[in-house]
């Protein structure tokens, strides 16, 4: 519970929705640690600090927020690492690199992906010396996000050259299962459904936060019809992706600035597990096949509601992860 | 209905009016009941609607004869 000082201190943020008086407990139970320099910290330091989170300097600065720590008495118990790129925070954190004149700032923790934002992060440059203060803005606004608990598991923050501050992409994830919406989930079901007896596919293109559905067409049977001695299982219990329809999907996702983030099929009876034959056929020779694409199974069992099971490449392996898919009407 | 909590914020100025009372309700758990002892036109004009807007309920709103009015609040939530 805040005492009297505190809530004078804090008044204006505990009017937040976000915030009140246990969101105002929760950024005074971190501590933030800077391993950056500069403007970009001094800003950082200043806007965390007078917001009643402590933050720890790599190297001792002055300035307000020396003569004005915060109010909160318990002590932080959260460390968070704002470090620089091509280093990454080792737990939850914020990494600074540069990218093409500006700034990328990634966050990631609670369920966010460690060895994805490591191998992005190390494709960074560090962070330049322009555009401190508003780099300083945006780390303050993502370890404050974190602190309150309204941080997606990996957010990203970008400043242009010119300095101008945005949401920007997350590095793309294959360890955790992409966010599809509901309505592209129910979507995906109907189109699979459409294929039984035999199995269906699709696939997943993502563009900024948006994940959509792309049907596709199993080319198995084609397949097996002109050649059954090379393709001697039918649609009924393989699919494939026709090359040319891929190449064309590819192209068009190219164009529209997507990417595919998924690839979905059904196993029209059975479980949604990811089977010996999916995994030879995603990772052919203990590659994977589709770097960074994830695999979504949706099982029709006879009687059963359909189910669903991401599988994503992680460590040498296919690992797999619950898909809840949303209630058919 | 008698209320679990009580506040005066006569003595108080916007935006600390607010504060008190958000700071009162979210100290009480979902469905408590808040009364408010408060004064002037702005609070009277403000509060209700700020509570309002942060998801809770204005139960009444009534003078008291002094020239402060009783403010009765339900909290709702979670994350109000």
């Amino acid at each position: 519970m805040l005492n009297e000082p505190q809530i004078q201190r804090y008044a204006r943020q505990l009017l937040l929705r976000d915030v009140g008086e246990r969101g105002q407990e929760a950024l005074g139970a971190v501590r933030v640690r800077i391993a950056l320099g500069g403007e970009a910290a001094s800003a950082a330091a200043a806007y965390l600090s007078a917001g009643g989170t402590q933050v720890e300097l790599a190297r001792p600065s002055s300035g307000p927020w020396a003569r004005t720590p915060p109010l909160l008495g318990a002590p932080p118990v959260r460390p968070l690492d704002v470090v620089a790129a091509p280093a990454s925070p080792e737990g939850e954190g914020i990494v600074v690199g540069s990218r093409a004149g500006g700034h990328v700032l990634w966050s990631a923790g609670g369920g966010g992906c460690p060895a994805c934002v490591r191998s992005a992060a190390a494709a960074l440059s560090p962070p330049g010396t322009g555009s401190g203060v508003q780099v300083g803005t945006a780390i303050a606004l993502l370890a404050q996000r974190r602190a309150l608990g309204v941080a997606a598991p990996l957010e990203a923050m970008e400043v242009s050259a010119t300095g101008v501050l945005s949401t920007g992409g997350p590095p793309a994830c294959g360890h955790c299962p992409p966010a599809v919406p509901p309505e592209e989930l129910a979507a995906l079901v109907r189109h699979l459904r459409t294929a039984l007896p035999d199995e269906g596919c699709a696939v997943l293109l993502g563009g900024g936060d948006r994940v959509r559905l792309v049907p596709m067409e199993n080319a198995q049977a084609a397949h097996h019809r002109r050649d059954p001695e090379a393709f001697p299982r039918t649609a009924r219990t393989a699919f494939s992706l026709d090359p040319r329809a891929w190449l064309a999907l590819l192209r068009e996702a190219d164009a529209a600035g997507e990417r595919p983030v998924a690839i979905a099929h059904s196993h029209p009876e059975g479980d949604p597990g990811f089977s010996a034959e999916d995994r030879r056929w995603a990772a052919p020779d203990g590659q994977p096949l589709f770097p960074g694409v994830a695999h979504l199974v949706v099982a029709f069992g006879q009687g059963r509601p359909p189910a669903a099971r991401w599988a994503l490449w992680t460590d040498g392996d296919f690992r797999e992860h619950p898909c809840p898919l949303p209630e058919e009407t | 209905m008698t209320p679990d909590a009580r506040i005066d914020i006569t003595a108080e100025v916007c935006p600390m009016t607010f504060v008190r009372t958000k700071v009162a309700l979210e100290r009480l758990p979902v469905g408590g009941l808040l009364e408010v002892r408060l004064k002037g036109d702005e609070p009277v004009r403000n509060v209700p609607d700020s509570a309002r807007d942060a998801g809770h309920t204005v139960l009444a709103l009534e003078p008291l004869g002094d020239g402060s009015w009783r403010l009765l609040l339900r909290r709702e939530g979670p994350g109000c």
